[in-house]
């Protein structure tokens, strides 16, 4: 059972018929994104526009001309106009302040692959979180929006749902309220370190793409992060109940 | 009349749906002869049935893609796709894609039996690709072929979709073929 070419008139007499219907998805030349695909959701354009016009751009600019943060240096603006000061609130919110190595040394360290993804995705074109958030906020197909700066997905059977982790590479705190294609990735990381005793699977760090397309937004993290995906994430708290200490 | 057929596919089979509630179930849990029905039990772990209507039994079940019973991973269960051919033969599950989660199941009945054929050796992932998903893309083409998409993001993190037809008519060799 493998893979093999059309007649050439069946191909042309199902792709005319396809073309004639509408049935195919129209791509986009900029940014490579094929059918399937991406119309974002009206509150994502929304947050879009006003990113572009605030802090978005010039946080971008900066990375790529050669002003480039450091790894961990806190400026979380790669991942959106909003990241930063969403950060600073989640912090002031919950009481959370830069770990000391004290702190660094109580918590449980795992092996993680850093990955990247946005509200640009062509297999999603809606509001993206599968869990609530720490903003309570939930949108009209019953998903509560991401949050760029204090949002990511993780692998559930390694992380727990709401779980409070901490990403060095980012000085980022952050709520494990996400979730990705978990079978996928541990099929795909198998053999990996990130999937090994002591990984905790793909961390997949939402960006609020705003002009840029989805090869950018990748681009733009991996250089945040450094020239390897793979890092150490620490789990603050397993779970949820971390929030009680909140408001 | 085909181009009805196919008109109403590319409406109701996008998966993800590109309009209306992305949480809404697509295609028709039952059968062609209303015999079987595909049933989603909200148990833990969250599974598939396929249910003998009139005998009440049932024939097969998978488990669901995120399988913990809480009701983010109910919801995503509920919005599943069931695509028959007319025959009633060939039965295609298919999860929601949600950023390239869930599974895409082929079910082949057989003297009241139902075989699975298994998608991963017919569909490799691309050494460029970092995800990789098969859905049903619009539907049943004819009788007993079926448009798929394979929906891939690449390591640069942009997104790719190839075509294929996966023909049925010899169920015991099943051809994919490169379509638009």
């Amino acid at each position: 059972m493998t893979a093999t070419a059309l007649p050439p008139i069946r191909i042309l007499t199902l792709s005319m018929s396809l073309f004639l219907l509408g049935c195919d998805d129209p791509e986009s030349s900029s940014s490579g994104v094929l059918s399937g695909s991406s119309e974002p959701a009206r509150s994502d354009l929304v947050q879009a526009g006003r990113i572009a016009g605030e802090a978005g751009i010039g946080a971008i600019v900066a990375k790529t001309g050669g002003n480039t943060s450091q790894p961990g240096s806190g400026d979380l603006g790669v991942l959106g106009g909003d990241a930063n000061q969403n950060q600073q609130v989640f912090r002031q919110r919950f009481g959370l302040a830069d770990p000391t190595q004290d702190q660094l040394a109580q918590w449980e360290e795992y092996d993680a692959r850093l990955t990247a993804y946005s509200n640009k995705d062509a297999d999603w074109p809606y509001p993206t979180a599968a869990a609530e958030n720490w903003l309570g906020a939930t949108t009209a197909n019953g998903d509560p929006l991401a949050v760029e700066g204090t949002t990511v997905a993780v692998d559930f059977n390694r992380i727990p749902r709401g779980s409070l982790i901490y990403i060095p590479a980012l000085a980022m705190y952050a709520e494990a309220n996400d979730t990705g294609a978990t079978a996928i990735w541990a099929s795909a990381d198998a053999e990996q370190m990130d999937y090994d005793a002591n990984g905790a699977g793909r961390i997949d760090v939402y960006n609020l793409a705003g002009d840029r397309s989805p090869g950018q937004v990748e681009q733009n993290f991996q250089s945040q992060v450094g020239s390897s995906e793979y890092g150490q994430i620490y789990i603050v708290h397993r779970g949820p109940g971390w929030k009680n200490g909140g408001q | 009349m085909l181009t009805l057929c196919l008109w109403t596919c590319a409406a109701t089979a996008q998966n993800p749906p590109m309009t209306g509630n992305p949480y809404a179930s697509r295609g028709n849990s039952k059968s062609p002869d209303g015999k079987y029905e595909w049933i989603v039990r909200a148990t833990n772990p969250i599974r598939y049935e396929l249910v003998n209507l009139p005998a009440g039994k049932e024939i097969i079940s998978v488990n669901a893609y995120y399988p913990e019973a809480n009701s983010s991973n109910i919801d995503y269960a509920r919005a599943y796709g069931i695509f028959w051919n007319k025959e009633g033969t060939v039965v295609a599950l298919d999860e929601l894609n949600r950023r390239r989660a869930g599974h895409l199941y082929f079910f082949i009945l057989r003297n009241g039996k139902m075989h699975e054929i298994k998608l991963e050796n017919i569909f490799p992932v691309p050494s460029y690709a970092d995800e990789s998903r098969i859905v049903v893309d619009p539907g049943w083409v004819s009788g007993t072929e079926i448009r798929v998409r394979q929906a891939l993001k690449t390591k640069a993190g942009e997104f790719v979709s190839k075509y294929f037809t996966i023909d049925f008519a010899d169920p015991d060799h099943v051809k994919v073929q490169l379509a638009w």
